[in-house]
């Protein structure tokens, strides 16, 4: 069994838990859980302390929260579909802490009680220092796992066999076990053009286990300025550019296996095969697939990088490269602007109506090919890939956030983007961790 | 005309339309320290039953919810809590010539005051766990950030000739039988988080 923090909620419990300290403080964690079949995972949404008038015992050695907080908590967790979780601390652990007899004794009271009230099933979890554990009771049987936050690239058994002479150098870099990290995850890439074909090349030598590859598009003669994987025999046979990422991973010999879906991310059987991913690239320029994959990324609890470009005409190479990190939790690219709701609007009408609209006045700009450099889109892939590479293999977690890379200034720069609380998409009431609805914008 | 009440799912048919707390306890079979609440609509918390005689309508339902109830165990075996604390910062016990026994712990985290900010720590743990915990040293190599010796300490040779700050610190609020040794190092991080 896992539990998955949201983003900046691990720090926020902590910060408030082990101020407490040496005495143990503890609360409880809303989680969402039991959807798809992943009945183990516990994604927790958001964090509840114990107020100080429910708390009857707090001292170094022993904490007592009063049955009247657990109510307080059960009726609006049944009503929005979420799991309580009692969090208690065993301050100045440094090693991931253990259940001790009393905890389990008072879970395995209070358990059965939680799930009765709520309808949905808890656990337990046990914060010290710098790492937590989670524990349940199932079927008579005690199970615990493991804890890690949304920041954080899960941990996999060493299962897979790599290739020691190839990722020879890799290995040097972030050791065996971040290899085989990589090699153990499935990623998925949405937009196989500029900066996508680069993302694509990027994951593929750095062995990715397995890349789900979706663009609906073939290769033409003006996509070979800038899409990496594609040939002037393909833009000749107008080859789909899923196909050419394909060939590029065949050609690589990395051990990549890449899975190409020529579709649409509008359409329900392409969405549903992308939220299986582990970790997910968005390198399209529409909106309408921006606001999909943030829908993922946030119900899901799937990491999204998001990529694009900006390149103003006619004054000589002011280019933009943005590339932002969507972390459940934290703000999305709706939180941050990046989804413009009028302009989503204009996008998802049908041509006609589109037409209609422009003639009348209504939607004003062209609609001409925006301007495409290589070099730009292989620095924010770059940018993107290498945020993705500090998840997979560990060290300390990732933050969300925006990063501007500014040809004429020569810099990349940090933006910080808050979260909304209101936020129709990202919010605890709204989609955050509802992976249980579907993504698609018509629904 | 008899009244039909819930208890922990369970239906009771009640002879009277009042009850006290401790006659739903006892239908209920609900242990002392499980609180009793009354079912009720509508998204406010549901109420904990009064202590005393209080009037109940046919259908209703009440339920127990027990106490969250955490907690360490106090190590008893002060071996295996030692054991513990080498396993998770590596190092070893130490006995010295003039009879004391020193826990000393490889990797102890000092915090962003000192340099470096990671070092061993010694703990006196003679006597430990009858006697309590008071004394502990960080080798003379450490210093504060500022380069300065830390204050209220005294450079002392406790392993041979090695010299560590030997840290005057007596935690006033110790408790015996309450504090072990993981609580100690609660309270050198505490001193150490001061950073003088």
């Amino acid at each position: 069994m896992e539990l998955i923090w949201a983003h900046g909620l691990q720090k926020e419990a902590r910060d408030l838990l082990l101020a407490h300290a040496p005495s143990e403080y503890g609360g409880a964690l809303l989680c969402r859980t039991g959807v798809n079949g992943d009945a183990d995972t516990f994604r927790a949404l958001a964090f509840e302390p114990a107020r100080t008038e429910e708390v009857s015992e707090s001292e170094e050695t022993g904490l007592t929260i009063d049955p009247a907080f657990w109510v307080r908590l059960a009726k609006p967790a049944r009503k929005q579909g979420l799991s309580v979780v009692p969090i208690h601390t065993h301050p100045f652990t440094q090693a991931a802490p253990a259940f001790s007899r009393r905890d389990r004794a008072g879970e395995l009271s209070l358990q059965p009680v939680l799930e009765r009230l709520t309808g949905r099933p808890s656990a337990a979890v046990v914060m010290g220092e710098r790492l937590e554990t989670v524990g349940r009771f199932q079927d008579g049987k005690r199970l615990e796992g493991t804890v890690r936050s949304i920041g954080e690239s899960p941990t996999r058994a060493a299962t897979v066999a790599i290739d020691s002479e190839v990722f020879s150098r890799h290995i040097r870099a972030f050791g065996e076990e971040g290899q085989q990290r990589l090699q153990s995850l499935r990623v998925g890439v949405v937009g196989a053009s500029g900066t996508g074909s680069h993302v694509c090349e990027q994951l593929i030598r750095l062995g990715v286990g397995e890349l789900i590859v979706v663009d609906s598009d073939v290769v033409s003669r003006v996509n070979l300025n800038r899409i990496v994987t594609a040939s002037g025999n393909d833009a000749a046979e107008e080859r789909a550019k899923v196909d050419t990422v394909r060939d590029y991973a065949a050609w690589a010999a990395t051990g990549t296996e890449v899975v190409g879906v020529r579709g649409d991310l509008l359409d329900t059987a392409v969405s549903e095969r992308v939220r299986t991913v582990d970790a997910l690239f968005g390198c399209t320029d529409t909106i309408a697939s921006r606001a999909i994959l943030n829908r993922i990324a946030v119900q899901h609890f799937i990491p999204y990088w998001d990529c694009g470009t900006e390149i103003s005409a006619g004054h000589g190479l002011r280019a933009y490269g943005r590339m932002r990190v969507v972390l459940a939790g934290g703000p999305c690219l709706y939180c941050s602007g990046v989804i413009d709701p009028e302009a989503l609007r204009v996008e998802l009408l049908d041509p006609a109506q589109r037409d209609l609209e422009r003639a009348r006045g209504y939607i004003r700009g062209a609609q001409a090919p925006a301007p495409s450099v290589v070099s730009i889109n292989a620095v924010v892939a770059s940018l993107a890939v290498t945020s993705f590479l500090r998840w997979v293999v560990g060290g300390e977690p990732i933050d969300g956030g925006e990063w501007i890379f500014r040809s004429y200034a020569g810099d990349v720069r940090r933006q910080e983007a808050q979260r909304d609380p209101q936020c129709p998409v990202c919010s605890t009431g709204a989609r955050l961790g509802r992976a249980d609805l579907p993504v698609g914008l018509s629904q | 005309m008899a009244t039909y009440i819930f208890v922990e799912n369970q239906r009771h048919e009640l002879h009277r339309d009042e009850i006290t707390a401790a006659q739903i306890r006892a239908l209920g079979n609900i242990p002392d320290d499980n609180h009793v609440f009354r079912e009720t609509p509508g998204d406010d918390p549901d109420p904990e039953v009064p202590a005393g005689s209080f009037e109940v309508r046919e259908g209703e339902k009440f339920y127990a919810v027990p106490p969250g109830n955490f907690g360490l165990v106090v190590a008893t075996d002060a071996e295996a809590e030692i054991a513990g604390l080498i396993a998770e910062h590596g190092g070893e016990v130490k006995q010295t010539p003039d009879g004391q026994r020193w826990l000393v712990l490889d990797r102890f985290v000092l915090g962003p005051a000192w340099n470096p900010p990671v070092s061993k720590v010694a703990i006196r743990i003679t006597g430990y766990p009858e006697a309590a915990l008071d004394g502990f040293c960080i080798p003379a190599t450490v210093m504060l950030l500022s380069g300065a010796q830390p204050t209220a300490t005294s450079p002392t040779a406790v392993f041979g000739a090695e010299v560590w700050w030997n840290f005057s610190y007596h935690p006033v609020s110790w408790r015996m039988g309450r504090h072990t040794l993981r609580s100690y190092i609660g309270f050198i991080r505490q001193r150490l988080q001061e950073g003088r």
